[in-house]
C-alpha cells in the first residue's frame, strides 16, 4: 500500500549538544521527507528548547514561512515574566502556527492552572492542541500530565515521545478519561503490539503519526505503521 | 540498498535471508504491559517478519526462581524451529545454578548458554557467586549474553572488562551494547575477540549504529531487541534509517548470528 504520511514530531535546527551527530540541515529533512512519502509535517526548532523560547519561535516561524510541508509549534514560558511575544489566534494561523509546546524542567516553571489557569482555558474551548513530550526529561511526566488534564479535561493534548518501554499502563487511563488526549505513534510503534492494541481499545482516531526525527528514524515509524495488523481504513 | 529498503517495506520481510534475534525474552513482566508474551503470538509476530529463531530467556526464569528454567526447557522442545534458550542466572539461588549446570550438557538442544541479568539481580558481574557459570561456558564454548549499561555498578564498562581480562575465551555478547558508553563498547570489541555487540535499545535512537559501522564494522554486531518487548519491523527498519549497506544488514540480521549459533542450531 502506498501511504503518505503527515508527521507531528520532529524537530529541526542544531542542539546545544549533539554527541551522537543527529542534527540535519532542513533541506535533508526536507529531502528525506520526500524519499518516504511524508507530504507535511509539524515541526519545532531545538533552539526553543536549547536557547531560549522567544529565539527559537521567531526562528521556528521564520523557518516555516516559505515551506508549505512545515507547519509549527511555538513554546511558552509563563506569561508573567514577559519573555516571549504573544500572538493572536488570528496571527498563529497566518504563521501556520498549530500548537505550543512547554518545558518546564528545563526552563524552570510549573505548568499547572496556577501559571496558565485562564490560557489553558481557552486553548481548551478552541480545542487549540498542545504537544507534551513526556520522555525527554525537559518537559513533563505522567504526573503532571495528569494533574493538567484533570483541571483541564478537555484540553487537546497530543502526547508525544511516550516512553521507550512500553507506556499503555500510563496512557490507557488518559485515552479513557479525557476524549480530547492523543497519542503519537513513534514509540507505540517502537513497542511491541501497543499500536494495534491500542487501536483496537480506543480507535485508531485517537493516535496520530510521528517520527521522532531527528533523534529516531522515519524508517522505523513507517516500516512498523505499514505492516501493523490493523485495518487499511485505521492506517489511513 | 533502496531495493531491499522497498522491499521490506512492501512485504513486510526480507525474502533473501532470515532473521535471527539473539535477545528475546517471554512471558509477563512486572515494569510494563506486554500484549504478546505467548510462544504462539510470538511465532506468529516472527513469521509475519521474517524471524526465523528467538534465542531467549524467559522472564519467570529470570525473576521467580520456584519457576527457574524447566518453562523454558518446555517451550524450546515444544517450538524447536522458532525458539532456543538462555540458561537463565539468578545469583542468589546458588543450589538452582549448580542444578542448572548439571542438566545443562543434556539439554544442548534446548540452550545456547546462559543469561545474566546483574543490574536486576543487583549482583556485580565479578561477584564469585557467577564464577561457576564464566568457567563452565568458556570450558564448554556455551555463550554469555550479559545485560550491560554503561556506567552501572553491577554490569558496566569496568564489570565487563574484568570479566574479559579473566576468561579470555569466552564468548560474550553485551546486551544493549554497554548503553550510552559506546566510545567504550567500541574499545572493547577492538580489544577482546570474542565480544559482540547487540543492538537492543540501541537502534531506537539514531546515531549510534551509524558510530559502530564505521568504527569497527558489521561483525561483530548482532541484532537483539528483547522481543516481545519491541517491535521487529520497527528495529529492521532502523538499520535501513542507518543507511547500511545490504551486506552490513544481512550480516547484522542473520549471517554473525548464525556462525556464533552454528553448533547449536
Ligand atoms: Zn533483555
Amino acid at each position: 500500500m502506498d501511504c503518505k504520511f503527515f508527521d507531528v514530531n520532529i524537530w529541526i535546527g542544531k542542539p546545544m549538544n549533539d554527541e551522537k551527530n543527529i542534527s540535519v540541515t532542513v533541506e535533508e529533512t526536507m529531502e528525506k521527507m520526500s524519499f518516504l512519502n511524508i507530504e507535511k509535517a509539524i515541526v519545532w526548532d531545538i533552539s526553543q528548547r536549547d536557547v531560549h523560547p522567544q529565539i527559537g519561535n521567531e526562528k521556528l516561524i521564520k523557518e516555516i514561512s516559505n515551506k508549505e510541508q512545515f507547519y509549527g509549534v511555538l513554546t511558552l514560558l509563563p506569561f508573567q515574566t514577559d519573555e516571549i511575544k504573544i500572538y493572536s489566534f488570528k496571527e498563529l494561523k497566518e504563521k501556520k502556527i498549530v500548537g505550543f509546546n512547554f518545558f518546564p524542567k528545563k526552563h524552570n516553571f510549573i505548568l499547572s492552572k496556577i501559571s496558565f489557569g485562564e490560557f489553558l482555558a481557552e486553548l481548551e474551548n478552541r480545542k487549540f492542541p498542545i504537544f507534551l513530550d513526556v520522555m525527554s526529561g525537559f518537559s513533563v511526566d505522567y504526573r503532571d500530565v495528569y494533574s493538567i488534564l484533570s483541571d483541564f479535561p478537555k484540553l487537546t493534548c497530543i502526547l508525544c515521545n511516550t516512553g521507550m518501554w512500553n507506556t499503555d499502563r500510563f496512557t490507557w487511563p488518559l485515552l479513557e478519561k479525557f476524549p480530547n488526549v492523543y497519542l503519537e505513534s513513534s514509540l507505540l510503534s517502537l513497542n511491541e503490539g501497543s499500536l494495534e492494541e491500542t487501536v483496537k481499545k480506543f480507535g485508531a482516531e485517537r493516535i496520530v503519526f510521528g517520527s521522532g526525527f531527528p533523534e529516531r528514524y522515519f524508517e522505523s515509524s513507517i516500516a512498523q505503521l505499514t505492516h501493523a495488523k490493523i485495518s487499511k481504513g485505521d492506517k489511513v | 540498498m533502496n531495493k531491499l529498503w522497498e522491499e521490506f517495506l512492501k512485504n513486510g520481510k526480507i525474502e533473501s535471508f532470515p532473521v535471527i534475534d539473539v535477545h528475546c525474552h517471554m512471558g509477563f513482566f512486572y515494569g510494563s504491559h506486554l500484549p504478546y508474551i505467548e510462544p504462539e503470538k510470538m511465532i506468529e509476530r516472527m513469521e509475519s517478519v521474517g524471524v526465523k529463531l528467538c534465542v531467549f530467556a524467559h522472564h519467570y526464569s529470570l525473576f521467580n526462581p520456584d519457576i527457574g528454567n524447566k518453562v523454558v526447557i518446555e517451550i524450546v522442545k515444544k517450538y524447536p524451529d522458532k525458539f532456543r534458550g538462555y540458561c537463565s542466572i539468578n545469583p542468589h539461588y546458588q543450589n538452582n545454578i549448580k542444578n542448572d549446570i548439571n542438566s545443562y550438557d543434556k539439554l544442548k538442544d534446548v540452550y545456547v548458554g546462559f543469561k545474566l541479568l546483574p543490574d536486576y539481580h543487583r549482583v556485580p558481574l565479578s561477584n564469585k557467586r557467577y564464577q561457576i557459570v564464566f568457567e563452565y561456558a568458556e570450558e564448554n564454548k556455551s555463550i554469555i549474553l550479559t545485560h550491560t549499561w554503561g556506567g552501572s555498578f553491577y554490569n558496566g564498562e569496568n564489570e565487563v572488562e574484568k570479566i574479559l581480562k579473566k576468561y579470555r575465551k569466552l564468548k560474550l555478547i553485551l546486551g544493549h551494547s554497554l548503553h550510552n558508553c559506546w566510545d567504550k563498547a567500541i574499545e572493547i570489541v577492538k580489544n577482546y575477540e570474542n565480544v559482540y555487540l547487540e543492538l537492543c535499545a540501541v537502534i531506537d535512537e539514531r546515531g549510534v549504529l551509524e558510530k559502530f559501522i564505521e568504527k569497527i564494522g558489521s561483525d561483530r554486531i548482532l541484532y537483539g531487541t528483547d522481543f516481545p518487548w519491541f517491535n521487529h519491523h520497527y528495529y529492521i527498519a532502523s538499520l535501513f534509517g542507518a543507511g547500511l549497506s545490504e551486506n552490513e544488514i544481512k550480516k547484522i540480521l542473520y549471517l554473525n548470528a548464525f556462525y556464533l549459533l552454528k553448533k547449536y542450531t
